[in-house]
């Protein structure tokens, strides 16, 4: 800086300090303090003697007039390193980190290195771009990408995304995180209880998507596929050696029937969890075989993200649970320190939870429930056994379900290979241990409807992917081996590649049909939000079914709330006996705060009439897009209950909590020596 | 065991053999595909009534509740009671001199957004129409009289604001001067109105028109009161198209096509007359009308001697929830038809008097004495069977029969709602 002109020396001045700062920062999260407190103390010796800066230019100054120094920047300014280098090292370190090095790898304080190494030749400079493009992991998100783009097509470009088992999204991340935090929900008929977890995760997805809670929304639940399949090739890095064989396993995974059928119904909590799970195989394999470090750090991982996957279906945790704690008794005398990792794992996701559990268990048919609405028309309540052990879950918006045939019978005929059985006998074990868990499940009836086994299955596939992608490397050497063998092998290849394909090309043709629609209506008119100034409710009456609502649509998770059932079915019976054209009974609806009837289109003209007819309502608007009525009676504001004196504690403890989890599960330096490859660990036990 | 492993096919095995029994287990435990069950409306007790008749000042009124008959006094303007859904209320009047001579009797109804009466028109008759809002808040009536000719009130009646509290007596001679038989539709726009009429025919005779059934492709017009005087039935068709009726009559001995009256063809909007009384026969007995387009009916019975005295019935629904009449005396008696299979229902006299049962044949129509003393409520309940009824009062005089009929229609206990589900599931499309 001291040669740079002025201009030039204060903008290298700022890129130093911000960049000074940022290395600090990832020092702190890979868990290299000394070399933080070194970049911070190098630094700030430059910021606080600023005269020492001052001299070094006066004494480099070049003789005659001052516009030298310039001159002499411009001419060798570019032999200098170009600007888009900063940017190259960036995309560079996070590679690295996706790949699992730490993401600032210094080499050791006063450059004291463990390991001599060997010079290698620097790698042939292409362009950041193009290695990124040519990755196979990319081709195939790439791919998927264009077919669920391709499938979605009418979900695209819509206002507001909604229906199924998903309330139209509305909202921003501020009015998520109010919601999560505060105390009285002043929401339909008042409710002081707490809100759902998952809203926490959405909140903070939301809050990274600039705010948006509809670009979370479509990217996880429309996106899911493509996210699915990057999980799946990012997970199986460790598990499956081959690249094909990845590939293959991650695009069968993304397009498992039951992605299809989560996106077509709206389900947002199976589109959470089927993203999740293969990072769960991921990090349970690390927790398993992985050396001590690695392997508590990925019980920390792991626990969280199961926290997050509980919080949207809460069937996971016991499916995982009982799967983790046969790993751990079978696994744990191999290896020390296995029983205590997994005992991590399975408590940080209670400890995260720890209230909504106990609210759970309490209510043990909400286990089998996940975020969102619980519609009896999104589930088949005669599934019938052959969809079940094909893996297709029933609902809405499935491909045929024999199209997960060629997975279902390549994997049989993995069984019979003489080498690898124990991978084979695991795989298959935990695809049984699925397909029975759905099988109980879809026979149960929570809440006047059918149970949804989507995330069973989605445990199913993922033992049957595993099993045939590492066992998958057989049918190389059975194609070296000439005639029948050759023959077989390919049409294994074939029967194994038709799922994906099939299942693709269903998708794509048929579209999503499903409930959920790009532009939900809102169902709430204008005019009522607009009235809604001081709290009043709208009694909102569609078909044969109502709800009541506070001037706009429900945010994601407000749906779900207990309210105090007393009054529920007072004003069940009150609405009843408005529209049986009863009377008397707009006063029992003004004391619950309800100032407004609204009735969705179409408006039969019986109702209309029973309405209109009633002596304490008068029309304000009746139309094809539906008919408002208020109440000439005096409305009584709904009292804000006070909420628990727990809650502001338990919230903070949680944030605390979330906090020490993220950073023992964040990856720190690389060991130098050389770390087991997991599979082959795996396949020695 | 570990043979059994090692080979090749060992494991195939066992995989296939848990597949199958998992098959095996969705199998059994596959529920059978049930249709949904349909969700009915339900009956729920009324919690609470409104009673409106207009007042005749210096009459007395009689109000029924569950084992009570109370008397109270009334003036000029609306007599409102309000009280539990069994409450009914009504009262007869006798007068023996005069242009209003004769026996008219009137059920207090309960303000109501439509409310159809038919009868003689004024050409005819002096009819006046009592309007009441008992209610809170306003109420904008419309006010259209169907005659001969098709609708022939025009604006003039469309329009009517009754503030609360406020009523109206209005000449239906200024609507539809010209009209001979008519059939007078009181609709609200907003707000609900007690509606009332009463018509003094000029040839003598005077009653309360009671409220037909709203328009609907069956009717039947029971409580016919048998003996001689002309009997004459008024069918509306409101609405675009014309109404070919068909007609039957279930008398006392038979139910019969009546000869000669088979049909009744009535022009689109408009009112038609038929002279039943050979048809019936001078027996009690109920007329079934039905139609492919929907009807408003009423019948016009004339008492014998030389100055007659007039009743008016009219469609009726059946007995389902049960009925009750409050003002009665001496000389009344019950008229019940069953129709479609035999009836029973409980008969019961308040304030004094047991609950006998009266079974009526399949068919046929019933007289049933009521032999209370004094002024007296009678609660008929069914208890099975689709029976249908009225209730006459007869006075015999030296001058002429006193006459006026009431149809049973359905007590205010129970009213059926609409099931209503409370679902968030309104918000999503």
């Amino acid at each position: 800086m001291a040669n740079l002109p002025f201009g030039a020396m204060l903008w290298a001045l700022l890129r130093n300090v911000v960049g000074s700062a940022f290395r600090t920062l990832l020092f702190i999260v890979s868990k290299q303090p000394a070399n933080a407190l070194d970049e911070m103390v190098a630094m700030g010796s430059i910021l606080v003697h600023p005269f020492r800066l001052l001299r070094a230019r006066r004494a480099r100054r070049p003789p005659g007039n001052r516009q030298s120094r310039k001159k002499a920047y411009i001419r060798i300014k570019r032999l200098m390193t170009p600007r888009g280098a900063a940017w190259r090292r960036l995309t560079d370190m996070v590679q690295g980190f996706l790949a699992g090095q730490a993401p600032v790898d210094s080499a050791g304080r006063h450059h004291h290195s463990t390991a001599e190494e060997e010079d290698e030749l620097p790698p042939p400079d292409t362009g950041a771009v193009k290695r990124f493009l040519s990755r196979p992991g990319v081709v195939l998100l790439l791919a998927l990408t264009a077919v669920s783009l391709a499938a979605e097509r009418s979900l695209l470009g819509g206002e507001r995304l909604g229906g199924g088992a998903l309330v139209p999204v509305t909202g921003g991340a501020g009015d998520l995180w109010a919601f999560y935090t505060e105390g009285f929900h002043d929401v339909g008929l008042g409710s002081n209880a707490w809100a759902p977890p998952y809203v926490a995760v959405l909140a903070a997805l939301s809050t990274l998507a600039l705010g948006k809670t509809w670009l979370a929304v479509s990217v996880l639940l429309l996106g899911s596929v493509p996210l699915a399949g990057a999980s799946a090739y990012l997970a199986t890095r460790h598990i499956i050696p081959a690249v094909p064989a990845r590939a293959w396993a991650a695009g069968t995974y993304a397009l498992l029937p039951v992605a299809t059928g989560a996106i077509a119904a709206g389900r947002l909590g199976t589109a959470v969890v089927f993203v999740l799970l293969p990072l769960y195989a991921s990090f349970g394999t690390v927790l398993l075989s992985g050396e001590r470090r690695r392997a508590r750090r990925a019980a920390w991982g792991l626990g969280l993200l199961l926290a997050v996957g509980t919080a949207f279906v809460p069937l996971v945790y016991p499916l995982f649970a009982v799967l983790g704690v046969l790993a751990a008794v079978a696994f744990g005398g191999v290896r020390r320190g296995v029983v205590t990792s997994m005992a991590i794992a399975l408590a940080v996701p209670v400890a995260l939870l720890l209230p909504w559990l106990a609210s759970l268990v309490t209510d043990p048919g909400r286990i089998l429930l996940e975020a969102g609405l619980h519609d009896p028309a999104l589930a088949d309540p005669v599934l019938a056994p052959e969809s079940l052990l094909a893996l297709s879950p029933g609902g809405p918006g499935l491909p045929p379900f024999w199209v997960t045939a060629g997975l279902v019978t390549t994997a049989l005929s993995a069984l019979l290979m003489r080498r690898q059985r124990m991978i084979v006998a695991i795989g298959w074990g935990v695809a049984l241990y699925g397909m029975l868990a759905a099988i109980l499940v879809s026979r149960v009836t929570v809440e006047g409807a059918r149970v949804w086994p989507g995330v069973p299955l989605a445990f199913a596939g993922t033992g049957l992917l595993v099993l045939v992608g590492l066992t998958a490397h057989r049918l190389a050497e059975l194609r070296a081996g000439g005639g029948l063998r050759k023959l077989g092998a390919t049409a294994v290849v074939a029967v194994a590649f038709s799922t994906p394909l099939l299942a693709a090309g269903f998708w794509v043709v048929n579209g999503v049909r499903g409930p959920l629609v790009g532009d939900a209506p809102d169902v709430l008119p204008a005019l009522a939000a607009s009235y809604s100034k001081n709290g009043e409710r709208t009694l909102v009456i569609e078909g044969s079914a109502f709800t009541v609502l506070h001037a706009r649509t429900p945010l994601i998770g407000e749906a779900e709330l207990p309210v105090d059932s007393d009054a529920r079915t007072r004003v069940r019976t009150a609405a009843q006996g408005l529209a049986g054209g009863r009377g008397g009974d707009a006063a029992t609806l003004a004391q619950h705060g309800i100032a407004m009837v609204a009735v969705a289109p179409p408006v039969s003209a019986e109702l209309a009439k029973r309405l209109d007819s009633q002596p304490s309502l008068q029309r304000m608007s009746l139309s094809d897009a539906g008919g408002l009525w208020r109440l000439a009676e005096p409305v009584r504001r709904v009292p804000a209950q006070p909420g628990s004196a727990l809650h502001t504690p338990w919230l903070w403890a949680q944030g605390a909590l979330v906090l020490v989890a993220a950073l023992m599960a964040a990856p720190g330096r690389r060991p130098s020596e050389g770390v087991e490859s997991s599979s082959v660990a795996l396949a020695g036990a | 065991m570990k043979a059994f492993v090692e080979n090749r096919f060992g494991l195939l095995a066992l995989v296939v053999v848990a597949l199958t029994a998992m098959y095996g287990a969705a199998y059994v435990t596959r529920p059978a595909p049930l249709p949904p069950p349909p969700a009915g409306p339900r009956k729920v007790a009324v919690e609470s009534v409104t009673a409106v008749c207009p007042g005749t000042k210096g009459e007395q009124v009689d109000v029924y509740l569950p084992d009570t008959l109370n008397r109270e006094k009334m003036d000029a303007g609306p007599y409102v009671t309000k009280g539990p859904g069994a409450l009914e209320a009504g009262y007869v009047t006798r007068t023996t001199k005069g242009a209003g001579r004769g026996l008219a009797g009137v059920r207090c109804t309960e303000p109501s957004p439509e409310t159809w009466l038919v009868g003689p028109g004024p050409a005819d008759a002096d009819v006046r129409l009592h309007l009441a809002n008992a209610d809170k808040a306003p109420a904008l009536t419309d006010i259209q009289i169907h005659a001969a000719e098709g609708v022939v009130s025009g604006d003039k009646g469309i329009g009517l604001e009754i503030a609360p509290g406020e009523h109206k007596e209005i000449d239906l001679k200024t609507l539809a001067p010209s009209a001979d038989i008519m059939a007078v539709s009181v609709t609200t726009v907003f707000g609900r109105v007690a509606v009332a009429a009463r018509t003094t025919l000029d040839t003598g005779g005077v009653d309360w028109l009671p409220a037909a059934a709203p328009p609907s492709t069956r009717a039947v017009v029971p409580g016919i009161p048998g003996g001689g005087g002309r009997r004459q039935l008024l069918v509306a068709a409101p609405g675009e198209s014309d109404a070919a009726v068909r007609l039957k009559a279930v008398s006392e001995d038979a139910e019969y096509v009546m000869k000669g009256r088979e049909t009744l063809d009535v022009p689109a909007g408009s009112v038609a007359a038929l002279d039943v009384t050979t048809g019936v026969g001078g027996s009690s007995a109920a007329l079934v009308l039905t139609s492919p387009v929907p009807i408003v009916a009423g019948l016009v019975a004339t008492g014998t001697g030389s100055r007659s005295d007039v009743a008016f019935t009219a469609g009726t629904p059946s007995l389902d929830l049960g009925s009750a009449v409050a003002g009665n005396r001496a000389g009344s008696r019950l008229v019940l038809t069953a129709l479609g299979g035999p009836g029973k229902v409980r008969v019961r006299e308040v304030p004094d008097g047991d609950a006998f049962d009266v079974e009526v044949p399949a068919g046929r129509t019933k007289n049933v004495r009521l032999k209370a003393k004094g002024s007296f409520a009678v609660v008929v309940t069914p208890v099975s069977g689709e029976v249908y009824g009225a209730r006459v009062v007869e006075e015999r005089l030296k001058s002429g029969l006193l006459l006026t009929a009431q149809p049973l229609s359905p007590a205010r206990m129970w009213t059926l709602l609409p099931p209503l589900t409370d679902t968030a599931r309104v918000v999503v499309p």
